[in-house]
């Protein structure tokens, strides 16, 4: 008994621990479509998932039909939310952890070592 | 569009799905039409009776029941440049009729020696054609040729004779006709609270975003009878809530004649508006999202 409650305290903590070192990416609404769906994409074929927390709101469908195309993990977070809890920005940001946000420019797909 | 007829007011337009809507103000009766083409719509103009529009290549004139009156292959422009059809952002036609052509604007995509592609909106130009011909003319402000603008589509108005127009960022307000005579204007001489941003701007929408919000930008050109009138969105407060910027706007309304002489000038709080009209010296600001119109005497 001892046993198993060690080992699933294990697993959850080891689950946490993996949750932490993701990459945050938030989307908001005042963006460019291309950039979301050419970084969407990026992470689907490069197999990044594993990677990445992507948060944006669920009611902006665009996003939403990306994100499910792309096969994107995500968590909604409401537009007033975003701005009160990451600040004022647009388009898309990424923010490793113990790092600041990166903001993607409109011309950019995010790479290993800058954005994640 | 917003057309009135016979004292009835009726709104037209063609939505996403490429249909026909109609809503007359008298009756509250709202319909759209089935699809009237497969493709996208790259421009189109409505005027009291017929719908012109682009897909796939093919120029169609339609009767407001959906029946074909023309059509003919569009005269496609040769530019080396990657470029395109530009659109209006404010959801607005954007195509225009003037001495027998159809005028649309394009725009073109510089790359520079690193191969990262660069909207320069000093290639924009207006495109003339109809069956037989097709060509190139336009002109820009003298300011806007020095100047980056990254607000695309301009505030257009056009009147069967002239073009007028105000690129989104500019303080010039310029008359443009076929035979390449221009007049242009400085829109505001003492305040000019319009924006100078760079050409690698155009990659960051946060500080797009502040540059927008901060400044004045040229919204709509409207022309009814013998006057032009150009609405301006005004910062009046910027402020700050939990360290998020914040904004509020005013609508300044300059009225000219059409030889861009000024004539008189309105300020009203309301800046969100779907669609304008202006009947008999009243300024009607339709707001769709909020099912209200606001009217105002000018």
């Amino acid at each position: 008994m001892k046993f198993r409650i060690v080992v699933m305290l294990f697993l959850v903590l080891y689950s946490c621990s993996i949750l932490n070192n993701k990459t945050k990416m938030i989307i908001y609404p005042e963006y460019c479509g291309g950039c979301v769906s050419r970084n969407f994409s990026e992470i689907k074929i490069k197999n990044l998932q594993i990677n990445f927390i992507v948060y944006f709101d669920t009611s902006d469908k665009f996003t939403l039909e990306r994100a499910d195309i792309n096969q994107i993990n995500y968590k909604h977070i409401s537009n007033k939310e975003i701005a009160n809890k990451f600040g004022d920005f647009a388009n898309i940001v990424t923010q490793k952890k113990g790092s600041s946000f990166v903001e993607l420019k409109t011309n950019e797909t995010i790479e290993y070592g800058i954005h994640y | 569009m917003l057309v009135k007829k016979n004292d009835t007011l009726f709104y037209y337009n063609i939505n996403s799905e490429n249909q026909f809507q109609k809503y007359n103000f008298s009756t509250n009766q709202y319909s759209k039409s089935y699809k009237i083409c497969v493709g996208e719509i790259k421009a189109f103009y409505i005027d009291t009776s017929r719908i012109y529009f682009l897909v796939n290549d093919t120029f169609y004139v339609k009767s407001f029941d959906l029946i074909t009156i023309d059509y003919f292959i569009f005269p496609k422009p040769k530019i080396k440049n990657t470029h395109d059809i530009d659109f209006d952002t404010e959801n607005h036609s954007n195509l225009y009729y003037l001495d027998n052509y159809f005028v649309l604007l394009f725009y073109s995509v510089d790359v520079d020696e690193n191969g990262i592609e660069m909207y320069n909106s000093t290639n924009k130009k207006f495109y003339f054609f109809n069956k037989d011909t097709s060509f190139f003319s336009g002109i820009d402000c003298l300011e806007d040729n020095l100047k980056f603008h990254y607000f695309r589509y301009p505030a257009i108005g056009c009147d069967k004779t002239c073009i007028y127009h105000a690129n989104r960022t500019s303080n010039c307000l310029m008359k443009y006709n076929i035979i390449d005579s221009y007049h242009s204007i400085q829109i505001d001489s003492i305040r000019n609270n319009y924006l100078t941003i760079t050409n690698l701007d155009q990659f960051e929408i946060s500080k797009l975003k502040k540059y927008r919000f901060s400044s004045d930008y040229n919204k709509e050109l409207v022309i009814k009878d013998s006057f032009i009138y150009l609405f301006i969105e005004i910062p009046s407060h910027i402020y700050f809530e939990n360290k998020i910027r914040k904004y509020d706007h005013e609508l300044e309304i300059k009225k000219y004649n059409k030889n861009l002489q000024f004539i008189s000038e309105y300020r009203i709080k309301n800046k969100n508006y779907s669609y304008s009209l202006i009947l008999d010296n009243r300024l009607y600001l339709f707001y769709f999202k909020q099912e209200k119109a606001f009217i105002y005497e000018i």
